[in-house]
């Protein structure tokens, strides 16, 4: 059993410490309870922005700006969409060093059911997200066209 | 020659569902025979040809995984079942359960082939996995000897195994739907490409924008 001693040194040392300090450190520690990021949306993350509005561009073509604003929503759905494929492949890639054993993947694969299950709902998510945004943007193409 | 397009650029659809040890040229030319009978008209439709490579390509992995499984799944069984009946054939337990004639035939089968000198189950089992038809007797009536057949053992394999079967199985059923979803939104997505394209050519028609040109007749003068 620890002495009285010993447990006030522990303490006070626990008092003295109260997370990061530097700024650098106080980023790591934010990013402490992110696991895959999935639920941050895609405006949020500078290079995915840039992405999806890349994208964005190419869907409305040269259409006028009602359209490119419903592009955007087709654009930022289809990169959650591959955003989440990408946490997925990444998952296997960490526990999958060869697909040539098959059996063993095939292990591999009910072991990660949770996960993939998890990540499946978030994929479900956003390709149902991309469906309607799609339907959206090819109903203003439709009316813009019929005018 | 008609020129095959390769799989998509990464920067704008994301990377191809490759894993490692997976062929990236047979995803490039499963992308490429989708892409070419589909012919997308438009970038949406890129996406959409994009998804059903994908899906395409990890339903036919999970399929090769499920069928791997199930074989080895059935090996296995087979293997342990066969290692269990001949141990109990070594402690000599079956003995009491035989008939006199059946005595007579195990006596003959230990006499022909000791225990000792008995083929492992693994090659047994591999020599049945490969169609050999004296394996397949052999282990029939190595089997019968528990009463058990091929049947009631890959059952009970696959007993055990079932929810991970199913967890495969439903996967694949997932990405099936999803690819199908995808066609018909493509279909979809044509029907107002179409209704699109129409309404164009009624509104050129209607406008007299273009007129067709008179083809006057050129006289030929005679040399």
């Amino acid at each position: 059993m620890s002495s009285a001693r010993k447990i006030e040194a522990n303490r006070a040392n626990a008092r003295a410490s109260t997370g990061p300090r530097t700024a650098k450190g106080k980023a790591r520690a934010a990013q402490n309870a992110r696991r895959h990021g999935l639920n941050l949306p895609v405006v949020s993350d500078p290079v995915l922005s840039e992405w999806s509005k890349a994208l964005a561009r190419k869907i409305a073509g040269v259409s006028g700006a009602e359209t490119y604003q419903l592009a955007c929503g087709v654009a930022e759905a289809e990169i959650d969409v591959i955003r989440i494929r990408h946490v997925r492949q990444d998952l296997f890639d960490r526990n999958i060093s060869n697909v040539a054993c098959l059996h063993k993947l095939a292990v591999i694969i009910s072991d990660l059911t949770k996960q993939l299950v998890a990540l499946d709902r978030y994929e479900r998510r956003a390709l149902s997200r991309r469906k309607f945004a799609i339907r959206a943007f090819d109903a203003a193409r439709q009316q813009s066209g019929m005018r | 020659m008609s020129h095959m397009p390769g799989p998509p650029q990464t920067f704008l659809f994301g990377p191809a569902p490759i894993l490692r040890g997976e062929d990236s040229e047979a995803y490039g030319v499963l992308f490429a025979r989708i892409s070419m009978d589909v012919k997308a008209t438009d970038i949406i439709e890129e996406i959409w040809i994009k998804d059903v490579a994908d899906l395409t390509w990890e339903i036919l992995r999970y399929r090769r995984i499920k069928e791997n499984w199930l074989a080895t799944l059935k090996s296995d069984a087979l293997e342990k079942e066969l290692e269990h009946i001949l141990d109990k054939k070594e402690e000599e337990i079956a003995w009491s359960r035989l008939s006199e004639s059946e005595c007579a035939e195990l006596d003959t089968e230990v006499h022909d082939n000791p225990p000792v000198s008995l083929p492992s189950e693994k090659k047994l089992v591999k020599k049945w996995a490969s169609g050999d038809l004296n394996a397949k007797k052999r282990i029939n009536k190595l089997l019968s000897w528990d009463n058990e057949t091929l049947d009631t053992v890959e059952a009970r394999a696959f007993v055990d195994e079932l929810a991970n079967i199913e967890g495969l199985q439903r996967l694949i059923a997932t990405l099936e739907a999803r690819r199908d979803a995808a066609l018909r939104e493509i279909d979809r997505h044509r029907a107002v490409f179409a209704q699109l394209l129409r309404t164009k050519l009624q509104d050129i028609e209607m406008e007299g924008e273009f007129e067709p040109v008179e083809t006057k007749a050129i006289a030929h003068k005679s040399p």
